[in-house]
């Protein structure tokens, strides 16, 4: 691969608001620069964005504990109730034989969760390192992170429905369990971890060296 | 020239027809799509799914019945009954992800796209482009259909089900606005505005 021609190189900044290539100026410090055509603050990468992005992530992992160890879903009926938490819930999916349901609900609320996070650490660990390994895979790997993290919210909109719609009385009641609202701040969290990582830092490593 | 979004490099943007996109050469994020009728049919659609949303709230989606009792469902009653159940903070999630979000970038998109079909700018176009542009990955009515696919599996051994008029507007809902996401086009609307500041020297 050649030199790369960067905005940054040429001296140019993108504008990340209304895609505008606006001509770099030196600013005095402390000072924001503003897109002449849309007035949004222009940077030329994020700011802070891997600060950011750690927080946003290690909040996550906090936040993923209790979202797993305690029930999202409390089913009472005639039988005495039952409390479910995101896993135990998938088991007592493939028990009866729900299998389509079962691997979507895991796929949801179990593997996307889990891949975005790593995912978003490795990606931190490998800018953070400038590494030069495979940088259109990660490229890829950030948009995927970022277009596929919504989907966790799956089980969460799930519970609302079954909460409200199974107010039976004495038959079958449905209550939400305090790991729905746990998860639910996972997914706000690595969506705003998602959006706060800029995917240029990746391809900023490797023009450092030429 | 244009800069990737994803990985900074410089492209020379390259006529594109409708429908078609343009990809980085480096990193092989999408650098420009061009849509048939942007501004216009944005606005098109961006009109029925005003319409479609509040059908959608408005009608029962989903009638449900055990043992001689019979209820009816809309979105609202979800959000309602995890309030009163004690999840507050989820049921304002659950609103805010599948009301108020979609409803709020339906109406961005609609005080930019109105006068600017007129050919007038709005007043604050920047800020109400940023707002509904912001809004696109929290309106979450895609993933709330398959929720409610899953949660009609769940609950068809528990009661006995109908799907009422709510459903198939939420449906069409669905529908309409992947479309108008698909349409929508930032650079156009840019371009649109840059027209008529110039025409307006």
């Amino acid at each position: 691969m050649g030199v790369a021609v960067t905005a940054a190189r040429a001296g140019l900044v993108r504008c990340g608001s209304c895609e505008k290539l606006l001509r770099a100026r030196p600013l005095p410090s402390g000072a924001h620069a503003r897109c002449p055509r849309c007035g949004a603050a222009v940077s030329r990468r994020k700011q802070g964005s891997l600060a950011r992005t750690w927080a946003l992530v290690i909040a996550a992992c906090v936040l993923y504990v209790p979202a797993n160890l305690f029930p999202v879903m409390v089913v009472a009926g005639p039988g005495g109730s039952q409390a479910d938490t995101i896993l135990s819930g998938v088991q007592a999916m493939f028990a009866v034989g729900w299998y389509v349901v079962g691997a979507l609900i895991f796929f949801a609320s179990i593997t996307v969760p889990i891949l975005k996070i790593l995912c978003l650490i490795g990606l931190l660990i490998s800018v953070q390192r400038r590494s030069h390994w495979r940088p259109r895979d990660r490229a890829v790997l950030y948009r995927v992170v970022e277009i596929i993290g919504r989907w966790s919210m799956l089980d969460m909109f799930v519970v609302s429905l079954m909460v409200a719609l199974v107010q039976l009385g004495a038959v079958a009641n449905v209550a939400p369990g305090i790991g729905a609202t746990f998860f639910g701040g996972v997914v706000i969290l690595t969506i705003f971890a998602a959006k706060s990582l800029d995917p240029r830092l990746i391809w900023d490593a490797m023009e450092e060296e030429r | 020239m244009i800069a990737c979004e994803f990985c900074d490099l410089l492209h020379r943007p390259q006529p594109l027809r409708p429908g078609e996109k343009a990809k980085c050469s480096r990193c092989g994020g999408v650098l420009a799509h061009r849509s048939r009728n942007p501004i216009h049919g944005t606005l098109a659609l961006a009109i029925t799914a005003l319409v479609l949303l509040v059908l959608a709230n408005v009608f029962p989606f989903l009638k449900i019945g055990l043992e001689g009792q019979v209820r009816e469902n809309t979105i609202a009653t979800g959000v309602i009954g995890l309030w009163d159940a004690g999840a507050q903070a989820l049921a304002v999630l659950i609103f805010f992800t599948t009301i108020l979000a979609p409803a709020l970038r339906i109406l961005g998109l609609l005080y930019v796209l109105f006068p600017l079909a007129l050919g007038r700018e709005p007043p604050g176009v920047a800020v109400a482009v940023r707002f509904q542009e912001g809004l696109v990955s929290w309106a979450m009515l895609d993933v709330y259909m398959l929720a409610l696919l899953v949660a009609l599996v769940k609950m068809a051994q528990m009661a006995r089900l109908q799907l009422e008029l709510g459903a198939w507007c939420f449906f069409a809902l669905f529908i309409v606005l992947t479309l108008m996401g698909a349409l929508y086009n930032r650079e156009a609307l840019w371009e649109r505005v840059e027209t008529l500041r110039w025409a307006s020297r």
